[in-house]
Formats: structure tokens, sequence, C-alpha cells
């Protein structure tokens, strides 16, 4: 491209690094009550009654709402309707909010809060989800005459018989656990009843048009009578979808029946227990290889914990369906995954969103199979990955982009000196008192929804009479910097500094629902919009203007200025001039859609998604043998993005995605008994700190995809999506041990 | 929070002896506050009256005399023990256990009196406290009293202290200068956080001395122990004084085994 795009840039940074960001809970306004939320003691209960007398008597109590005062659905959920926004007849699990206290003040409103009298039948939870699918377990799932909540499956070839035929077969038994988001900012909304009769919504949230739909059942409106206002949200990591919806919901609902706007802000214990988790998977593979590495075939079976209710675990678990081999093709797979209703607190979308589970599995398999064939950790794999125009296990031909998964696995091969340190790994003998090893995984990840659902999304630009521009595009600012990026992007298409832009403050009003910020499609889909749309301006402006500057098709946009390279040309003030003179508005909407994608859900076979990023990851570790305390010494990642738009944004996500995967390597566990998380703060619940990191080094890989409008692909995702079983792999070589189960433990026993 | 409580911040200990007489259990000290505080939020704590110690004059007194000893007032921050010269040199073990206790904002306003008041069994001040034959001076209004910190921890979370009385200084003798020890404790991450289990082994006139925390009910010291001994004798030794539970942070098992593998790094670093 003809413009040297800037490639740095954040329109949030100022704001947020002076403490100006206006987040939910910062929102003041005059006549604001304060709603808490009232949480059942039970885990699992038939016969709620509530009574709420007592705390609608307390000073400064505005009311106390149940679900009896539900308007609308009380029931919704993205997928299946089943998670009660409040409790009703049945409690399946502690996360369950059976009433909402609002007062004039917050702690007037955790006073009465404390004086709902509930009373039910409790009943034994079910909180193991091998359990859970036996025969004649109790019955937990909403609507349900079992506790399986999903079943995905892959039939190809027959497994089970080249299985047999096998020089080699692995057979192996993994566990991942639960995993908390743990974003800064936890859950707040502000419910506003306007004048108008519209419900306005501001709230820190993944999703804005998620969260209308969840406050449009509540309060049993339309759509368009609920406006949800974009607002600074401290983080998501695909944590801040059902729940922070039902929070915002809630509020709604206290702000209708009171006619005032209300505020429900949670805290981290209310967060910890409410909100829904990465999914807990128990994963076995049995994988033949012949003697010279060659995968033939798979048997794989999933169990994972869907807890309580749905979310999202039909999608979760898609993906782990379409990418259960990693990035390898393997000829003939049988494999089922099935997630159990249980009465644990429900689990859902998380960053990475079933690829880290099947990872962890997957690239450790690769490294027992190679020490057992006699072959380096890299052969096996560049035997077995995925290639240029090569099949994937679900039968799709990679023939629209670059296959460059050998390219970032040399990259990261080169940057860490992977095989010289290789041969120095201690294998469990300590070396001056300590055992030393490095690990590696590979993987590919599909990029955006897929087969998982309809994939478009829509931008508008809309330039002012002095040539300034206003942006709006259907992709929501998290924190990781989307709006940033769409300026970018915009302003290299018409060739303007960044400054000449400004990202409008959204609403689900103003532009339709362009899908879910979430599966890494926040700069391919969002970013890919606002390309469409600038595109569609340009043209405008080329054929308007065309009588004075020539050929519209050799009309470009660039430094600032609009013609035909050589000829005479207007400076974007005059052309924009020029445009209103002509009473042609300067204004373009752009839509870009997905290529389309297919799945038979009988076989697991299709083509899942329409481009793949690929990623490489490296780690080096010490042992300390006394204590079986793992210490990082260095990371390495490289992925190929397509294309880097905002180079310090692209890499924060990546050194991100790898602390955050660090974490559930290492030290993540929620403490579950008896369905009750004993971890609810962040003093019990540990995530890693900056001590606790390394150096981090990502090289980044580029190969533009010819299917993207801005040829950029993601990151968000497969940042995080492989560092565990590159950290396991790094432990096993520098002690000798496999672990199997996350967070990596060691036993100094073992290490004798 | 919403528990409600009077707030009271006395400028002389005979008013607040007589506040801590008056209000006696409903009464809680304040301190630096980085128990109390979080206790109150969760409830755990419910005081009626929460009575500020930090405007008494002798609040933060850190003096060393040969024949006083080191006094450390009860207002006595455990950063402020950290950048006191003579205890860097003279009492190296408080500075050791002082350094491991949470991070730079919390070592600001904490207070080696709240440390051990509040009793944890994880207590880091505690085990230096031990090992240097340390001593409360316990106030109230009928007068001091001195008890010595091996009596001074009855169980987790609690002490020998009254109502009424206040914890008015800690002492360590003069005697017990120059004493060198090492100090391990074993994190989640890396970072600031409390022990999953500490030892500290020191050398004393009468042998060695091994301080434990997070292992018993309350913190543990073994000593007299025959410094020639070796690590497996010693461990042995004080397998027997320990008492770990099964909790959220990890198993009794782990814990008692993390204190055998301290002792063998340790040892050799104090015998040198
Ligand atoms: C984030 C965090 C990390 C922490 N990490 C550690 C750690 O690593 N190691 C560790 O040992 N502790 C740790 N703690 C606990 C705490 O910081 C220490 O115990 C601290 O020394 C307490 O001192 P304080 O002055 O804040 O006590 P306060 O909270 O003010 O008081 C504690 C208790 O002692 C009572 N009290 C205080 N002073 C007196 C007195 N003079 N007379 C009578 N009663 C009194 C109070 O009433 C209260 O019951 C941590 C706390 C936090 C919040």
């Amino acid at each position: 491209m003809a413009n040297e795009p800037k490639s740095t840039f954040r329109n949030d940074a100022r704001a947020k690094v002076s403490g100006r960001a206006q987040y939910a809970d910062d929102i003041r306004l005059p006549g604001m009550a304060h709603a808490v939320p009232v949480y059942t003691r039970f885990v699992r209960a038939e016969n709620l009654r509530v009574d709420a007398s007592a705390a609608r008597a307390a000073p400064g109590v505005l009311g106390v709402f149940t679900a009896a005062d539900v308007p609308g659905q009380v029931r919704f959920g993205q997928i299946v309707r089943d998670y009660p926004m409040l409790a009703e007849g049945t409690i399946r699990c502690e996360g369950e909010v059976i009433a909402l206290a609002v007062a004039d003040t917050r702690r007037r409103a955790l006073a009465a809060a404390a004086l709902v009298v509930e009373t039910a039948d409790e009943l034994p939870p079910v909180t193991d989800p091998q359990a859970a699918l036996a025969a004649g377990a109790p019955v937990v799932r909403w609507g349900g005459d079992d506790n399986l909540a999903n079943h995905g499956r892959v039939r190809r070839g027959d497994a089970a018989k080249v299985l047999a035929s096998c020089d080699l077969v692995v057979e192996e038994t993994f566990s991942t656990q639960a995993v908390e988001h743990a974003y800064m900012e936890p859950e707040s909304a502000v419910a506003i009843p306007r004048p108008d009769g519209v419900l306005e919504i501001r709230g820190s949230m993944q999703h804005p048009f998620s969260t209308r739909r969840f406050v449009s059942a509540l309060l049993g409106v339309s759509l368009a009578e609920v406006e949800v206002v974009d607002t600074t949200t401290g983080g998501g990591f695909g944590g801040k979808d059902d729940t922070a919806a039902i929070v915002c919901a809630r509020a709604a609902l206290a702000a209708r029946k009171l006619g005032r706007p209300v505020k429900l802000t949670y805290d981290r214990e209310w967060s910890f227990r409410e909100s829904y988790k990465r999914h807990p998977y128990r994963l076995r593979y049995r994988v033949g290889f012949s003697k010279d590495g060659t995968a033939r075939a798979a048997e794989i079976d999933m169990l994972c914990d869907s807890g309580a209710y749905t979310s999202v675990t039909p999608w979760v678990n898609w993906r782990s369906t379409a990418q259960c081999c990693g990035p390898y093709y393997v000829d003939a797979v049988r494999m089922d995954i099935r997630a159990a209703a249980t009465n644990n607190v429900f689990t859902g979308a998380m960053r990475g969103f079933g690829a880290p589970q099947v990872n962890f599995a997957v690239e450790q398999v690769m490294d027992i199979a190679a020490e057992r064939l006699g072959l380096s950790p890299l052969e096996i794999r560049r035997k077995n990955m995925v290639k240029q125009d090569g099949l994937t296990i679900t039968g799709q031909r990679l023939d629209t982009h670059v296959v460059s998964l050998g390219q970032v696995m040399d990259t990261v091969v080169r940057d860490s000196g992977y095989e010289a340190k290789l041969a120095r790994c201690t294998r469990g003998k300590a070396r001056d008192g300590r055992l030393y090893g490095i690990g590696l995984a590979i993987s590919y990840r599909g990029a955006s929804l897929g087969a998982e659902g309809l994939d478009y999304c829509s931008a508008v630009v809309n330039v002012q009479s002095d040539g300034s521009v206003l942006l709006d595009a259907a992709i929501h600012e998290n924190g990781q910097g989307a709006e940033s990026v769409q300026m970018l992007i915009l302003a290299e298409e018409l060739g303007l500094p960044v400054e000449r832009i400004r990202r409008q403050r959204s609403s689900t009003s103003r532009i339709p629902d362009g899908g879910t910020t979430v599966a890494t499609r926040g700069t391919l889909m969002g970013g890919g919009a606002v390309a469409q749309a600038a595109r569609e301006l340009k043209r405008l402006m080329a054929e308007t203007l065309a009588d004075e500057l020539g050929d519209p098709a050799s009309i470009r946009f660039e430094d600032g200025r609009v013609g035909v390279p050589g000829e005479p040309s207007l400076s974007w003030e005059e052309a924009i001039a020029r445009m209103y003179d002509r009473r042609v508005y300067p204004y373009a909407f752009g839509t870009f859609r997905a290529p389309p994608v297919s799945w038979d859900e009988h076989t697991g076979q299709g083509d899942a998604y329409f481009t793949y990023v690929y990623s490489c990851q490296a780690a080096e570790v010490s042992v300390d043998p006394a204590t079986g305390k793992v210490s990082l010494l260095a990371l390495w990642a490289s992925h190929d993005v397509g294309r880097a738009i905002n180079r310090p944004l692209t890499l924060g996500q990546a050194y991100g995605g790898m602390v955050q995967a660090a974490g559930m390597a290492l030290m993540e566990d929620l403490a579950q008994a008896g369905g009750r998380i004993g971890n609810r703060n962040l003093d019990r619940y540990k995530i890693p700190r900056a001590r606790d990191i390394p150096e981090m080094r990502c090289t980044l890989v580029e190969n533009p995809d010819p299917n993207s409008p801005t040829g950029a692909k993601g990151i968000g995702e497969p940042a995080v999506e492989l560092l565990a079983p590159a950290i396991a792999n790094a432990v096993y070589n520098a002690t000798g041990v496999r672990c199997r189960d996350l967070p990596i433990r060691l036993d100094p026993e073992d290490l004798k | 929070m919403v528990h409600e409580f009077q707030y009271r911040a006395p400028s002389s200990r005979p008013e607040l002896l007589a506040l801590l007489q008056e209000h006696g259990t409903s009464a809680k000290v304040l301190a630096g506050g980085t128990d109390l505080l979080p206790n109150i939020r969760m409830g755990i704590a419910k005081p009626a009256y929460v009575v500020d110690c930090k405007r008494l004059p002798e609040a933060d007194r850190l003096v060393f005399s040969p024949s006083e000893g080191l006094r450390i007032g009860h207002g006595v921050t455990i950063s402020a023990i950290l950048r006191d010269r003579t205890v860097r040199e003279r009492f190296p073990l408080l500075a050791e256990a002082a350094h491991e206790l949470a991070s730079h904002q919390v070592r600001n306003r904490a207070t080696v009196a709240g440390n051990v008041v509040n009793a944890s069994p994880c207590s880091d001040m505690a085990l230096p406290l031990l090992c240097l034959d340390a001593e409360a001076v316990l106030a109230s209004v009928s007068g001091e009293r001195t008890v010595s910190f091996r009596e001074f921890f009855t169980g987790p979370k609690a002490t020998v202290m009254k109502p009424g009385e206040f914890l008015a200084e800690i002492r360590v003798p003069a005697a017990a200068a120059d004493r060198k020890g090492r100090y391990a404790k074993l994190k989640r991450v890396k970072g600031h956080d409390l022990g999953i289990v500490g030892v500290l082994l020191a050398s004393a006139p009468d042998g060695l001395r091994a301080a434990v925390s997070s292992a018993a009910p309350t913190p543990v010291l073994v000593s007299g122990i025959d410094a020639s001994l070796d690590a497996q004798a010693v461990d042995a030794l004080v397998q027997k004084a320990i008492k770990p539970i099964d909790d959220v942070r990890c198993t009794a098992e782990y814990r008692r085994y993390m204190v055998g593998a301290f002792i063998r790094r340790l040892l050799p670093e104090v015998n040198r």
C-alpha cells in the first residue's frame, strides 16, 4: 500500500493513564439508586421461597425485586434460554441471585440484602461431570431428562481399525482446570430510564448487542426500546458476556420499576462467585503412529463440565472438535466430546475457547510419541503439521492463504536456540542443584466464528464538512485497542493522518449488530468492515468528482490529497467541500461478510473456518528439585497474524496472552468443593505477577490473508492457547516427569 | 462495608488504656490496619470501637541501647525495621523476615506489633522474635506485664493478651544482638504472598534454633539444637514439634516435606 501506515496509536491511552477514563462505576447521576445482589445460601435446592418483607422495610430501601417482579422472561441464554437472571423455583449453583436489593445508597442496599430470608429444600449437589453422566444420576440440567448438555463428534475414516495396525499407539489422559478470567474491572452497570421511554444502559461488557438481548428479554420490551451505549470496559477475555449482560439486565429491571437511574457494581467476590469460568476438560487420547512418525489415527474422548447452565458450551466444544488433533493432519479420527451439566458455577467463553485444553493434550502427545520413536520434537511436528494446499482433519483444503506453521516454528526454534538447549536439558539429573528444560508447542486456530454462527460486521464513515471524519463500527472496545486499530485502518485507506479521525461513541441504536467481540474477530471483522466502508466512500467520491479529477478507477487517496497520479489533484478538504457543494454526502456504510464455511455435525467434517492463524511458543524453565517449584526463565512466541496493523498492541496481545497462559499452566486453580468456590478473591486465587514472568520475545510473521480486507487475521486467542503444553514439555525435559494435569504441580519426591 | 463503628484516636497512653478498659472486647486497636480492616470488611471482626494507637507520642520509637536492648514501639512499621541501620547490622534476623513480609505498600503500613497480636500461624515477624528471646510489654489500666514470645501465642489468632490489654512495646534483649541466621519462605507466587510454610534457622548461645511458621496452630520454636547434628537429625527434631494441616494453599504432607527441604538447604548456610 502506498501510504506508509502509522502503526503505533492508542486513542484511549491518555485518558486511561491519567485516570480520566470513565468506567461504569464512575458514573454518578442525580437520583441514582444502588442495587446489590442477594445470593442463595444453597448449591442445589428446590422449592425456593424468598421473603423480602424485612428487607423492604429497612431504611433507605426503594425496592427488593425477585423473579416474581420480572415483566419479561426470567430465563435467557445465548444458545439455550436456561439461565435465571433472578432465581426461580430451583437453585442449581451457588452463584444464583435470589433477589436484588435497591436503596438510596449502596451501604443501605447491602444492609437490606442481609435481611432477605430464603428457604428451600436442600439437595445434595452433583459436582463431578463423570458422575453426572452416569445412569441414574439426579438430573440437574434445566429442562432436560439427563445431564448431557452437549455432544460433538468427528468421524473420519475407521480410526479403530487403523489404530490396530499402527507401530506405536500413545495412550494418555489429561485434565485441565476451571479458570477465572480475572479481568481488572468487575462487572458494573448503570441503567437509565429515559424520558423518551427508552431504557439506556451503560456498563462494563464485551458485547453491547448481546447485552441488549438479555435486557430486552428480562424487561419484555423490543430491542429498539433498549439502547446500550459504549462505556469504557476494563477487560473481558471472553468473560464479560452472559454474566456482565445479566448484571446490566438486573440494573435495568430496577431502573424500570423505580423510574430512576440504578447502578449495580460488583465486588471481586461476587464476580468470582457468579461469573462463568473456563471449561475444565478431561481428555483421553489414543494416537497411532507409524515408525517414521506419521500420525495415522486418533481416538479421542473428552468430557467437560458445563456447570449449572449452558451458556456457550456447544460452541466451545465445537472448536475443540474441529481442532481436536491440534495443527496436524491425521487420516482417521474418531472424536467424541460430551459436556455434563453439574451444580458447579457455569462455564462459558474464555479467551482460547476450547483450544487451550485440546492443545495441552495434543502437544504433549507429540513429544511423548517423538521420544518413543527416537525422533526430535521438531521432526515429528514437521512430518504431521498441516501444509500448504493440504487437508485438515475436517477435510478442509488449506489453499486460500499462506500456511505458515513451519515458518513460525522455525522462527521460534531460531530465536530461542531450541535445538542446542534441548540437548542441555537435565531430564531429572540436577545440575548445580537445579533442573533445566526447554519445551515448545505449535497450534493453528480457525479465525473468527467459523461454522459457529453468522459472521458479518459493519462500519460507518461519516465525513464532516471541514474534512474531519467520524467513524463507527460494530466491534466493541474491551481494552484491547479495537478502536485504535479501526482508526489506523481508516487513516491508511483514506490517506489521512489518524488525528483527523474520531471514533464516535457507539451505541446499539446507531449501527447494526455486528456480532460479538469474540473469537479473535475484532481486527479481522471489525477492521475489515472499516476497510470496506472506506472503499465504499472512496468509490462514491471518485465517481462524484470524476468530471474534475478524471478516471474514477485511477483516483488515489494519498497524503491528504485526492486525484489521479500526475494529474491536478485536490486536497482532502477541497474534495470534501466539493462533495457537499454537489449535495452528495461523503458518508458510507460498509459491510464485511466472512467467506462461506460449512459443517456437518454428524461427521464433524467441513470447511470449519475461512482462515487460520499459525503459532509457535516455547518456554525455558528451571525447577527446584527440593520444592518442586517451576520458574520460567524465558518465553518465546511467533504468530502469523496476517498483518500487524498496530504493532505494539499486537505484541501486547501476544505477551498478555502468554502471561495468562503461564497462570493457567502453573498457578491458577479454582478451589471448588461441593459446588462452592473456596478462593473467591485474588489473595487466594493466584494469577501471575510481574516477578513470575521472565523476558518474553514475540516475532510476528506477516503473510497477509487474501480473504481479509486488511490482510490482518488476529492474535487475541492464539496467544493464550499453547504456552501451557510448551511449559509442560519443558518441565518434562527438565525433570523427566510428565505433567498431565493443570495446573502443573510437581511432587518433590518424584524429583529425587 | 456495612459494619459501622466508632473511631477513637487518643493521644496519650492513659487515655488509650482507659478506652480499652471501658470497652473491653468490643474495642479493637488499629495500628496499620492491614489485618484489621480486611477482617472488618469480611465480617470476621465487628468491633464497636476502633481505637487508633498511632497518635501516641512513643508509637514510632525504635531505639537500641546496650542496657535496654532494642525497643520496638507499637507503631513501628515493617518498613521502619528495614530502614533502620542498627536493626540491619545488629539484628539481621528481623530484617531478613521483614523483607519477606508482603509488599512495599503493605510494609509501609503494617506494624511489627500488629503482626504478632494478629497471631497468624503464618506470621513472618514471630519467627525472628522467637529466635531472639524477645518479649512483649503488655499494658493495661492496672499496670504492665512482660511476656516472652515463647508464651505469647496460644493458638491460631489467639494470644495471652486479655481484654483491655495493649501491646505497648516489643523488647529484644541486647544479649541477642548479632545472632545470625537464614530465612526461607515458600510462596505460591514470586511476588508478595502469605507463606505456605516458613523456616528460620539461627544460631544462639544454647545451640541452633529453628522457628517455623504455617506448620502448627502457632509459630513454633525449637531451641537448644546441637549444632553438630546433620540436617536429617535437625529435621527429625523439628518434625516432632510441628503439626501442619491441609488447607487451600497446600497439604499437610507437603508442608512437612518442605520444612525438611528448607532445613537441608539452610543448615549449611547457617553453619558456615
Ligand atoms: C496484601 C497483604 C499481604 C500480607 N502479607 C503478609 C505476609 O507476607 N506476612 C505476614 O506475616 N503478614 C502479612 N499480612 C498481614 C499483615 O499485613 C501483618 O500481619 C501486619 O504486620 C499487621 O500489622 P498492622 O499494623 O497492619 O495491624 P492491624 O491490622 O492494625 O492490627 C492487627 C491486629 O492486632 C491488633 N493490634 C494491633 N496493634 C496492637 C497493639 N499495639 N496492641 C493490641 N492490639 C493491637 C488489632 O486490633 C488487630 O486485631 C498481609 C496483609 C495484607 C493485606
